[in-house]
């Protein structure tokens, strides 16, 4: 066998050893993926608690259900997809509350953003982050629970088009026109908070 | 290809356009603008700039929320995993409480109907007897008759009362005596 295809046979099942190893321990699977799901699950509803409660649904379904995962896509995109599906399914129960419980419960990352600016030590810069920070997620809050969903799969987990319509199961031109309406919108924001001169 | 603006600050790109820059999706074109319009370019840095911004801090974010217990989410998984049977035991245990009691009035409605009799004396043939005057015996009335209680439906009742009614006109018609015009009638034909 020529050493290319050998290399390729012995990476690819390496990939399929190691794939096998991560869904079939969920420690494992939990360990690595958690705060992705978590992040991107609490900043589509924006409240804390359903988020760990949607979150840990998430990798028990995933784990229950990992013979069906046929290896198409890559384990993190199966794992959004399913915690996108939980997501739909909650903000379709709770569609006219779902921004009136947000205040106890509220994701709140300016704090987080006044840590990034530290690490450049400069005053102005941590007080230009927490702005930027406070605007985009002022803008998100008015964004719908697909077009916020699309944008964190973007902006926030660096997926591609290709990756989100899977995760999504909506067509690729479905999702650009989300992300472009996203975009726009917070484009909007931007400019309408730094017009009024808006700060946290 | 350009639409202008209502805001005449940043009447050179389309919202789509502008978003396409982005989403990394611009064309060449449009690349080519941006990287000479001072404006397009620092409304699209302040963009993608905020976004990051707020993208780094999600991530510090999540990376600092406690993980749960692992050895909790093993146990869990065990749990969710029996799910489907568990929910069948309760849906037997849920048949089955619902079936006892069922079938408890079932059989209590469908006890066999009582009889109640003592003897059923079949009313005795009309002795007749040659000589004129005597009398014809009497058959003796019955002291019972089979009667059936009908446990429950009205519809046995109603057959079995009037089962009832036609023996006991029986019964009165065997007990009464005979007219003397039937007697001669009798005893005529017996001589014969």
């Amino acid at each position: 066998m020529p050493p290319a295809i050998a290399n390729t046979a012995i990476l690819t099942f390496s990939g399929e050893t190691q794939l096998t190893t991560e869904l079939d321990d969920i420690e494992t699977l939990v360990r690595t993926y958690r705060p992705r799901i978590l992040r991107y699950v609490a900043f589509s509803i924006h409240d804390m608690d359903v988020a760990e409660s949607i979150t840990q649904d998430c990798f028990l379904k995933a784990y229950n259900s990992r013979a069906s995962f046929r290896g198409d896509c890559a384990v993190s995109t199966w794992l959004i997809s399913i915690a996108a599906n939980l997501v739909r399914d909650h903000t379709r129960t709770q569609k006219f509350k779902f921004w009136r419980n947000v205040s106890n419960t509220a994701v709140d990352v300016t704090e987080m953003a006044q840590q990034i600016a530290s690490n450049f030590a400069s005053a102005e810069r941590c007080m230009l982050a927490k702005e930027q920070v406070a605007h985009v997620q002022r803008a998100l809050k008015e964004l719908s629970a697909k077009q916020r969903s699309v944008f964190v799969m973007r902006f926030m987990e660096e997926m591609n088009l290709e990756e989100i319509s899977h995760a999504t199961q909506m067509p690729v031109a479905t999702v650009k026109t989300h992300l472009h309406r996203a975009v726009t919108a917070i484009r909007a924001q931007l400019k309408t908070s730094t017009a009024k001169g808006v700060t946290r | 290809m350009t639409v202008k603006f209502a805001d005449a600050r940043n009447a050179h790109l389309t919202d789509e356009q502008f978003s396409d820059y982005v989403l990394g999706l611009a064309s060449a074109e449009v690349e080519a603008h941006i990287a000479q319009c001072p404006p397009c370019y620092a409304e699209v840095a302040e963009l993608k700039s905020s976004i990051a911004t707020f993208s780094s801090a999600s991530h510090m974010w999540s990376a600092s929320q406690p993980a749960p217990s692992l050895g909790a989410m093993r146990r869990k998984a065990l749990l969710y995993s029996m799910r489907p049977v568990a929910g069948f035991a309760m849906a037997v245990v849920a048949v089955i409480s619902v079936a006892i009691p069922v079938g408890r009035s079932q059989r209590e409605a469908a006890r066999p109907a009582e009889v109640q009799t003592a003897a059923v004396a079949a009313p005795a043939a009309p002795q007749v007897t040659e000589a004129d005057d005597a009398p014809i015996a009497v058959a003796p009335k019955p002291v019972h008759t089979a009667r059936l209680v009908a446990a429950s439906l009205p519809r046995e009742s109603e057959s079995v009362q009037q089962d009832n009614a036609i023996m006991s006109a029986i019964s009165d018609e065997i007990a009464s005596p005979v007219s003397g015009t039937i007697q001669s009638v009798v005893s005529s034909a017996s001589g014969q």
